[in-house]
């Protein structure tokens, strides 16, 4: 494949894992780059919008998402490691940016072109080339928006089923909201204790020693209250163990959990 | 009072139209258009079983029983034999409706043609349709078919001939305006009064029968 | 009135998570109404079309809404029904009161929300009349004095024990069985009586029909049916929104209500009322009064949550919540709670007092993934929200992390530089450990997780220096 044919993807790398989780993006890049993209990360990015759009500040939101798609605008394809702010891309800022008749096409045709990596990596690029190894029983949590927005369920998995030694062992009710919910958990903590919970129980009666998911909020949400007595299970991003990048699982620290089995 | 509703109804039906965009009645040619849309056929589930088979597989889903009988002293038969199983007595109130007179019931059960007083054990009505989708019976209210008879007694009986088995409710409108019949009260009932307000357990006889018996004359 | 305490939900919230017996409740409903929904919805190939096609019906009436309500009255009246319109919720119990008259009546109900929203029973009785709830559930929280908790299992909260307890209390001490069936039995023999010593029955309505001007009556226990044909006086309370033009727009709703609710292809019960007896019918009323209740409809209709009138109240958005699966409908402290409830106490209550019904929600979205006619419950809670930051309802703290979140956000080299700065700070505290049990300001956060650290060094950072 010639340069020119390869398709230029706008890596849009998510506040959350540009701040805590940088590995998630550089796994993404991996992933990208062997699914036959050119990857580009504009530096002017920041966030989607969504702190201030389900908060209420409409024009808050409205402010980012035109910037977003200024940023994002020239790349063939945005994809983004985290099934909510694609969501938000793709099904908000056309309504949020419609009255705007300067900005209405470009945030449709934004959000056309605008992924989840998993459903970007299996649908748009029919990625089979996945090259890792992770000798777990996993189970996958399927994260609100990215289910209900992005129709993201079974792309991850078929995925996953190419990584060598992974078992996937669905959990009960997997599509259950693990309480995270943005600003939910911090203003709501005894709700969204409850919520995450009921999730951990739920990871932890699976049976499985990892758990994946394609949302950093939700899976910070998960390791959280796992760490604070929620049962054993490790937690990583879904790109970092196709990307075959998985170092100390999320809320392990250095020298804990004994790295990659 | 009147003066008082007449302010009322117009008062919501401006604010309704107001919200609507409109600042009167509709267009009466669209007015027509619509008192003329046509009771469409919507999606529904599709079947395939027969339709005797798939209202006594929905009915006894529904927890109720379901017995077929070849003419009317079959009726007759299931019925009594029905009683006797469940250890009913022989006093039963029957809707005093023609259907019901032809069949010779046994000469043994104290019967009265009446509507349903509050002990009552037995009721026997006839129905207006059944419907095989959901395994209901249809029970109109009228001069011959009182509605406490549906309700009341502990068990409550229901004669259906075949030929009253309908695919759909929707056939069961066809029926009532080929008649151009509008009844007080349109029953579809389908199996023995439940509730399940105690801990999601499911109970039956809540308030209506406990009971319910289809006998089917093919 | 209840809209006062609104602003005790952080309470109320901390109290319903601490009831164990509650949370045991709560836990059986939702796992037996979520079952139950979705192997009857899988049952059906065409649901999905089934429900695209109620969403349209659901729309087109309420679009032609006056229409369809002038066309269904003139129906009741052809069939002998009374119509009674209602412009407020005060106007709609007048009209109660008024048709039941002088006091002392014996007044048998049916399960209606109408009439919780109108808070019908106390006017009722504060004019000397006898109310009797008829619905096991309802039967239940009135005996305890409380309100429903669910729209469709109004004592979803309520453990077996605890209704023997009442039972006990309220029937005489008299030693009964148990288990379920004795206490459907003993409440079965006990309200009995009242249908049939009932002066006047009141019931709610499912739908009503524009094309023969029948109330549509959907129940398992058989308890509507006995309170609208036994008692001389039928009043059906329903609000404008229960209009469907045709019969066979009914049977396709009747196939999404059951479904939807309780997970059955149809309820038990399920009868169409045109109005009172007939000459030469055998029984039923000799009055029937349908009161048509508007209260904030019209104006609905004509905004922004006009798709919320398009709820059939099947429930399933409650059954199908986290958030209510957690909390439970009490600690809504509203006629509806849930999701549907939560869009809708905003409305009556005002966003001041309700406010945090429409934020204590992660907006996951499978209320509206089961809601029957496809209501954008997520989408119309965040139009509250919109209208809160508008007029500036909630907390100062709040916003002030909004603006400056949002003032960073429109300035990557700012934002690179702050985030820079609050990552150093989070691994200088959190050292080698990998989550922290404490930090400043994430109190909400810590209190019942630990917060995981960070790995270091922003991505952005980490690429602009050419790390791949």
């Amino acid at each position: 494949m010639t340069a020119e044919s390869k398709p230029g993807v706008g890596l849009f790398v998510t506040c959350l894992a540009d701040l805590f989780r940088p590995t998630v993006a550089f796994a993404a890049a991996r992933l990208l780059r062997a699914a036959g993209c050119t990857v580009t990360v504009p530096p002017a990015q920041s966030c989607c919008g969504q702190p201030a759009y389900n908060s209420g500040d409409a024009r808050g939101a409205r402010r980012i998402a035109k910037r977003v798609v200024e940023v994002f605008s020239p790349y063939d394809f945005t994809v983004a490691p985290s099934g909510s702010c694609a969501a938000i891309i793709r099904e908000h800022y056309p309504a949020l940016l419609g009255d705007d008749p300067g900005l209405r096409e470009k945030s449709q045709r934004l959000a056309r072109r605008t992924y989840e990596l998993t459903t970007f990596l299996a649908d748009v690029r029919n990625f089979t080339a996945v090259d890792a190894a992770f000798n777990c029983t996993a189970t996958y949590h399927d994260s609100c928006a990215g289910l209900r927005e992005c129709g993201i369920h079974r792309q991850p998995r078929r995925l996953l089923q190419q990584v060598r030694g992974l078992t996937l062992r669905e959990m009960a009710d997997s599509d259950v909201c693990c309480g995270f919910g943005g600003t939910f958990c911090v203003k709501y903590p005894d709700i969204s204790a409850r919520m995450a919970g009921d999730k951990a129980h739920a990871i932890a009666q699976s049976g499985a020693d990892a758990v994946l998911g394609g949302d950093l909020g939700c899976l910070l949400n998960i390791a959280g209250r796992i760490k604070r007595g929620g049962g054993g299970a490790r937690v990583f991003h879904v790109a970092e163990v196709l990307a075959g990048m998985k170092g100390a699982a999320i809320g392990e620290g250095e020298g804990e959990g004994g790295g990659a089995k | 009072m009147k003066a008082g509703n007449d302010a009322a109804r117009a008062e919501i039906l401006r604010a309704i139209r107001r919200a609507l965009g409109r600042d009167g009645p509709l267009d009466p040619g669209i007015a027509r258009a619509l008192a003329a849309r046509a009771a469409q056929p919507h999606p529904r589930p599709h079947y395939s079983a027969g339709l005797a088979q798939r209202f006594a597989q929905k009915l006894r889903a529904a927890d109720g029983s379901v017995d077929f009988a070849d003419n009317l002293a079959g009726i007759a038969a299931r019925v009594d034999a029905y009683l006797a199983r469940h250890k009913l007595g022989n006093t039963v109130a029957l809707a005093p409706d023609r259907r019901l007179d032809r069949i010779p019931w046994p000469a043994h059960w104290q019967a009265e043609r009446r509507n349903a007083r509050p002990g009552d054990g037995v009721g026997i009505t006839p129905a207006f349709a059944a419907v095989a989708e959901t395994g209901s019976v249809a029970l109109s209210a009228s001069a011959q078919t009182p509605a406490a008879l549906n309700l009341l007694p502990a068990t409550h009986i229901v004669i259906v001939e075949e030929q009253q088995i309908v695919p759909y409710m929707e056939d069961v409108w066809q029926l009532l305006r080929a008649a151009n019949h509008n009844p007080r009260a349109l029953f579809f009932i389908t199996g023995p009064s439940r509730t399940a307000d105690i801990e999601q357990t499911l109970q039956l006889g809540a308030h209506g029968p406990t009971r319910f018996f289809v006998v089917v004359r093919r | 009135m209840r809209a006062a305490a609104q602003n005790n939900f952080p309470r109320r919230v901390q109290v319903a998570l601490g009831n164990e017996t509650l949370q045991r409740a709560l836990g059986r409903a939702r796992a037996g109404f979520q079952d139950k929904r979705r192997r009857a919805v899988g049952q059906v190939a065409e649901f999905e079309r089934m429900r695209r096609a109620a969403k349209e019906i659901k729309n087109h009436t309420l679009t032609h809404l006056d229409f369809y309500l002038e066309k269904f009255a003139d129906a009741v009246r052809a069939n002998g029904g009374q119509v009674h319109w209602a412009r407020t919720a005060g106007e709609a119990r007048d009209i109660v009161v008024g048709i039941c008259g002088a006091g002392g009546k014996k007044i048998a109900k049916g399960k209606t929300m109408v009439a919780e929203e109108i808070e019908l029973n106390p006017a009722l009785e504060k004019a000397g009349h006898e109310v009797t709830e008829t619905d096991l559930g309802e039967y239940i929280v009135q005996l305890a004095g409380e309100a429903p908790s669910h729209i469709i299992a109004p004592a979803v909260h309520k453990t077996r024990g605890e209704v023997l307890e009442l039972f006990a209390r309220h029937h005489g001490a008299k030693k009964r069985g148990g288990d379920t069936a004795a206490i459907v039995a003993e409440a079965r023999q006990v309200l009995r009586e009242k249908f049939t010593g009932a002066d006047i029955g009141i019931t709610g309505a499912n739908f009503l029909i524009a094309e023969t001007g029948a109330s549509v009556l959907v129940t398992n226990e058989g308890n509507g049916d006995l309170c609208s044909c036994l008692p001389p006086v039928h009043i059906v309370t329903a609000a404008i929104e229960k209009v469907l033009p045709t019969l066979e727009d009914l049977a396709l709703f009747l196939r999404l209500l059951g479904r939807s609710a309780t997970g059955q292809e149809i309820s038990n019960y399920t009868t169409l009322y045109a109005g009172a007896k007939r000459e030469g019918d055998a029984d039923g009323p000799r009055e029937f009064h349908l009161v048509l209740l508007d209260n904030g409809r019209s104006a609905m209709l004509g905004g922004e949550f006009r798709d919320m009138l398009r709820c059939i109240r099947c429930g399933a958005c409650l059954n199908h919540c986290p958030v209510y699966g957690s909390i439970g409908g009490h600690a809504y402290d509203a006629v509806y709670s849930g999701p549907m409830g939560a869009v809708l106490t905003p409305l009556s209550a005002g966003l001041r007092v309700a406010r945090d019904l429409p934020n204590a929600c992660t907006l996951n979205g499978r209320c509206r993934e089961v809601c029957p006619v496809d209501i954008p419950l997520p989408d119309l809670l965040r139009k509250h929200r919109m209208r809160e930051f508008e007029q500036k309802l909630g907390g100062a703290r709040g916003r002030l992390a909004l603006v400056l979140w949002a003032f960073f956000a429109l300035r990557p080299r700012l934002y690179q530089a702050a985030a820079g700065a609050l990552l150093y700070l989070l691994k200088k505290t959190a050292g080698r450990r990998g989550a922290l049990r404490k930090f400043p300001l994430a109190g909400g956060w810590t209190q019942s997780r630990d917060l995981p650290v960070p790995e270091g060094k922003t991505f952005l950072r980490r690429w602009a220096r050419g790390e791949r």
